[in-house]
């Protein structure tokens, strides 16, 4: 009888946090792929079906093949990049040197850094402009002689994007840094001793036996880092405003939605990014569960 | 033998300082930034220390020909 009673006070208790949920998240979740779905148009609402036609437009149009390309590399950049940093530094910071503290909360400041703020500081560090205007990195490279380093960053057609990875691997590999210096912590010294008297040197030891009980960190680097480029927006705009050569899917939904009313095609977009991230998050999500259930 | 670790491991302060300007950069930019006014922040003096008050007046090197720092040179 009380267990019963103790049921119904548990679901009574959550239920708050249930239905808000449902109300804000998947309901609207819903009520996007709806509008996706529609020929919505203008200003007033309009919901008359219009099949996947607007996922097939997006698909077809060329500056949505920008956007994912963009998208695509500004991810290899910034994952790979981040996560080769933050794991050279957190092993660097390993090996018990003085200033440990203050290297770390150095490399971990950039993070307490809003998007916005890092965006205005990086569009003056990365100022493409030349001869007598030239300024930011591109003048401190002249004025150290190391003229050849210098270049036109965000503007480098192509590529420019790249440029903009290097502004978030700024703010985020400490982040990085931190995760793999955890994970670093957390393994038993014993496992270290022990193949240095079976022979091991430095080097086969981080490949041999931390790289692989570190894979649970590298999984959450990758998935955290991966969730947050592919929803990239505010640096983007921050660092070059909204400019065709550097547009990514969430500019475009901006833009397309806010600018141009299209809603229906907005929603896509919208939903296109959403199913991206869960690809990427639900197996991460179940694989947690899994093993936080195990344990 | 761990003296003799440490001195091995002395070299790795390079890279740690490398990677600290590396950080530090924009975050001098950022804080001198805020220390300078409106009238001296441009992007060719960034990289100068503001200018501040008169007594303690550092840069010589920013062009901008303000009333104040005209006073003072």
């Amino acid at each position: 009888m009380s267990r019963d009673k103790d049921r119904f006070l548990n679901i009574l208790l959550i239920s708050p946090s249930i239905i808000a949920v449902f109300i804000f998240v998947y309901a609207f979740i819903g009520w996007s792929v709806r509008v996706s779905l529609s020929k919505w148009k203008g200003l007033n609402a309009d919901y008359t079906w219009n099949s996947i036609n607007n996922y097939l437009e997006l698909f077809k149009d060329p500056r949505f093949h920008v956007d994912i390309r963009n998208t695509l590399i500004f991810t290899g950049v910034f994952v790979i990049g981040s996560m080769l940093l933050g794991f050279l530094l957190a092993v660097m910071l390993d090996q018990g040197l003085k200033g440990e503290g203050f290297f770390r909360s150095l490399f971990l400041f950039p993070m307490a850094i809003s998007y916005i703020v890092t965006g205005v500081v990086w569009r003056w560090l990365m100022n493409p402009a030349t001869g007598s205007r030239t300024s930011g990195l591109n003048l401190l490279f002249t004025n150290i002689g190391l003229d050849s380093l210098a270049n036109a960053w965000h503007t480098t057609p192509t590529w420019g994007i790249a440029a903009i990875a290097l502004a978030a691997i700024w703010q985020m590999s400490g982040y990085t840094m931190a995760l793999y210096l955890a994970g670093l912590r957390a393994i038993p010294a014993e496992l270290k001793e022990a193949a240095q008297i079976d022979g091991a040197n430095e080097l086969q030891i981080y490949r041999h036996i931390m790289l692989p009980l570190l894979s649970p960190v590298t999984l959450s680097a990758l998935i955290i880092l991966g969730h947050m480029s592919l929803k990239v927006f505010d640096l983007i705009v921050a660092i070059a405003g909204k400019q065709l050569p550097l547009d990514v899917p969430a500019i475009y939904m901006w833009q397309i939605t806010f600018d141009g009313l299209f809603y229906g095609k907005g929603a896509a977009i919208g939903i296109i990014l959403l199913v991206s991230v869960a690809i990427l998050i639900i197996p991460y999500i179940r694989y947690t569960l899994k093993t936080e259930a195990q344990s | 033998m761990t003296s003799k670790l440490r001195l091995g491991k002395t070299w790795l302060y390079i890279p740690l300082i490398l990677m600290a300007v590396f950080y530090l950069l924009p975050m001098y930019v950022m804080l001198v930034t805020g220390f300078k006014s409106f009238a001296e922040i441009d992007l060719k003096t960034m990289w100068n220390l503001p200018k501040g008050s008169p007594s303690i007046t550092t840069s010589k090197r920013g062009k901008t020909s303000r009333p104040t720092s005209k006073t003072v040179s």
